[in-house]
């Protein structure tokens, strides 16, 4: 087995002990959410917006739709938890136990050869960030959000919660209320970013929640590309991660976002990820769901500005035991937009995969164009595949092309891999890997890489 | 009043069998139209089935559907009118070997609201479907049309498939359309597609420039649309009665 297997394989069946637990507490109410915010010395403000989720929260239903929410116990759940006391500027400030994680993660050494800047995140305070020299001078702020709010309120304040409000549904209210660390990214006018930015996030404790906040704005004629890692140890326990990403991409500019989740698979992944686009600007979704028992995402671009364009690329496996639900929503806004969504499932083991989409062409959203194309690959006959393509159309001269197959590895295809001298095994891995390539190779390689390494992971014992 | 294939006035009954060659045939301004109406094809019978939705229903409607073993059934239905405020459901079980083709044609141009959703659950081996709908929108007229292909476990080697295509004519329209595909069976083909239909700026230019002003263009894609959805029907006179209500309807 190769070394990034092994460090695959490490995201879920390593751990570290977990003393700082003892300080932390089962269950949420007014006190716990006063407790967060005093700790991090949030304005009063911001302690307004959390008690206003924390109400919302309570009032909400669960959503009546989509996968079974009922095995999760929501009193179980530790919201808060502090494992360090402070965010580093080096790696040799953070602890040695949590920079062993992410050492064997990877995250260091592709912070030396890679990226532009990196944070990271542990439980649920931003144990490490930082940024290259070059991009501070240009004015680039990369930062831990917590952080953020006190340093700059004049930028955080006119956007947080703003494309996310706690009213969207039950868990953007627990979010609003409970949310702790994340990043804050902003890009200012015409700067263009040659390197990626990278934040990781890990759960390390047994029945953790984790609910970091990604706010980034992208000024006018600005280019950045941003990657977020997850992953978290498997306990037997169930996890919730929550977390809630709001994008802004200013006129002119251009922002890929990029997600590779690995969550263990007794963790529920209940995300929401939306962007706002304005005029002539472009916001791209590149996405892979592994891990988790039940995820729920659909990243949402709003196309506000004219001329507006949105790219979502998605990526779902779904292996024993897990519901991938996952998707993607298009708001067509303005006039002259177009979006592209591509979305590919694989199934194995029971797994079930479902593809949820909205595309909406608004009234005044004259010449909207959208394709959307869905493929489905099931591997047995006890896996499942559902694609609910929902698509509103108010605009008369929007033109919207949707595709979708599903299907098995073709027999035709795997008896020529064969004949060519590899096992069946192989064959069919090499036939999964083609079938998520449209995703992969919008990847930077070594994430591409480590996508292709996970799929292999996924698919052994697949065949015969 | 006339006698045509369209006024065959042919059954009433809540449960029907259809025979093997038969043509059914019901209208919604039928007098005695059921609202709820279950049919079965036996094994191995093929029939043909038409519905015509002409009169506003303000009620639930359902047509339940059962396609036993080796049986084929050709779908026709056509929707002219209507401001439902329930949704019109039509559910279909699909059994071994079993085929259908079904072909749904909305013409809403005036104020018309419709809600339908059409279930089709693939159960049996070597099952088959298409499923085609085409709508026409302008107007004021909203439609929600949801569709839904339910391929399930014992359903392997089928073959399904549902393509949906909407025009709207003007602003003030709204369409959403949902065409479902929910797959539990491996060793099968399935794929579905929905889009909308625009005439490119070129075809536009040809043919105003040929002297059609904008409801000439309408009633040439009307009756694109009506020849394609009779296409099939291999009863002369029935295809041109078919025809001539569409357009009478407009």
């Amino acid at each position: 087995m190769s070394r990034d297997i092994q460090t695959h394989d490490s995201m879920w069946n390593q751990y570290n002990q977990s003393d700082y637990m003892k300080n932390s507490r089962q269950g949420l109410d007014e006190e716990l959410i006063r407790f967060i915010s005093s700790e991090k010395g949030e304005p009063e403000w911001a302690l307004e917006k959390r008690l206003e989720s924390f109400r919302i929260y309570q009032a909400k239903a669960m959503p009546t739709w989509g996968p079974n929410l009922k095995d999760l116990n929501l009193e179980a759940i530790t919201y808060y938890a502090r494992a360090s006391e402070q965010s580093a500027e080096t790696w040799d400030d953070v602890p040695a136990d949590i920079k062993s994680t992410f050492e064997r993660l990877g995250i260091p050494k592709a912070e030396q050869e890679v990226l532009a800047g990196v944070g990271a995140q542990y439980e649920s305070t931003v144990i490490y960030h930082s940024l290259k020299k070059q991009y501070k001078k240009l004015g680039v702020i990369f930062e831990d959000l917590d952080l953020a709010l006190q340093k700059y309120p004049e930028l955080v304040k006119p956007y947080f919660m703003k494309l996310m409000p706690p009213d969207l549904h039950k868990f953007a209210a627990l979010h609003g209320a409970v949310w702790s660390g994340g990043t804050f990214l902003y890009i200012p006018k015409g700067v263009k970013l040659k390197e990626p930015l990278q934040a990781y996030f890990r759960m390390n404790a047994k029945g953790m929640g984790q609910f970091e906040h990604t706010l980034i704005i992208i000024e006018a004629g600005a280019e950045a590309h941003y990657i977020e890692g997850c992953s978290a140890p498997s306990y037997g326990v169930d996890s919730l991660h929550a977390g809630g990403v709001e994008i802004y991409v200013k006129d002119e500019a251009r922002f890929r976002y990029s997600s590779v989740e690995s969550w263990s698979k007794d963790t529920y992944n209940l995300n929401t990820k939306r962007a706002v686009v304005e005029k002539n600007a472009h916001m791209e979704w590149v996405g892979g769901n592994f891990g988790s028992c039940i995820t729920m995402l659909y990243p949402c671009s709003i196309l506000v500005g004219e001329g507006a364009t949105a790219d979502h690329l998605g990526l779902a496996f779904a292996n024993k035991g897990q519901i991938q639900d996952t998707g993607a929503k298009v708001i067509h806004a303005a006039k002259n937009t177009s979006s592209s969504i591509i979305m590919k499932s694989i199934s194995k083991n029971g797994g079930k995969a479902l593809y949820r989409g909205l595309v909406e062409i608004k009234a005044g959203a004259s010449n909207a164009a959208v394709s959307v194309k869905c493929d489905a690959l099931l591997l047995d006959d006890k896996s499942v595949s559902d694609t609910l393509p929902v698509m509103k159309i108010n605009n008369h001269t929007a033109e919207i092309a949707h595709e979708a197959t599903a299907g098995k590895i073709n027999a035709e295809d795997l008896f020529y891999l064969q004949s060519r001298g590899l096992k069946e095994d192989e064959a069919a891995a090499m036939i999964v890997n083609g079938f998520i390539e449209p995703i992969t190779k919008e990847l930077p390689l070594e994430y591409s890489v480590e996508m292709n390494r996970m799929v292999e992971l996924e698919m052994e014992g697949s065949v015969g | 009043m006339k006698k045509n294939l369209l006024n065959l006035n042919t059954n009433n009954k809540e449960k029907y069998l259809l025979k093997d060659g038969e043509f059914f045939i019901e209208r919604a301004s039928q007098q005695d139209f059921l609202f709820e109406k279950n049919f079965l094809l036996e094994s191995g019978v093929k029939a043909n089935y038409l519905l015509i939705v002409d009169k506003e229903i303000d009620e639930p409607m359902s047509r339940d559907w059962i396609l036993n073993d080796h049986s084929q059934l050709k779908s026709y239905r056509l929707f002219l009118k209507g401001r439902n405020s329930h949704k019109l459901a039509f559910r279909h079980n699909i059994n071994e070997a079993a085929r259908i083709d079904s072909r749904s044609l909305v013409l809403a141009i005036n104020e018309e609201k419709l809600s339908l959703e059409s279930i089709y659950n693939f159960s049996g081996y070597s099952s088959f479907g298409r499923v085609k709908v085409d709508a026409l929108l302008a107007g004021k007229a909203e439609l929600k049309f949801h569709s839904d292909i339910n391929v399930l476990p014992s359903a392997q080697k089928s073959d399904t498939r549902v393509d949906m295509t909407l025009k709207l004519e003007n602003d003030g329209v709204r369409g959403e359309i949902i065409p479902g595909l929910n797959i539990a069976a491996n060793d099968v083909k399935a794929g579905h597609s929905a889009g909308t239909f625009r005439l490119k700026t070129e075809d536009l230019f040809y043919l105003r420039s040929r002297g059609l002003n904008k409801v000439e263009i309408r009633d040439l894609f009307v009756s694109y649309l009506s020849k394609s959805f009779v296409a099939d029907i291999k009863d002369n006179k029935l295809k041109e009665e078919l025809i001539q209500l569409i357009y009478n309807s407009l």
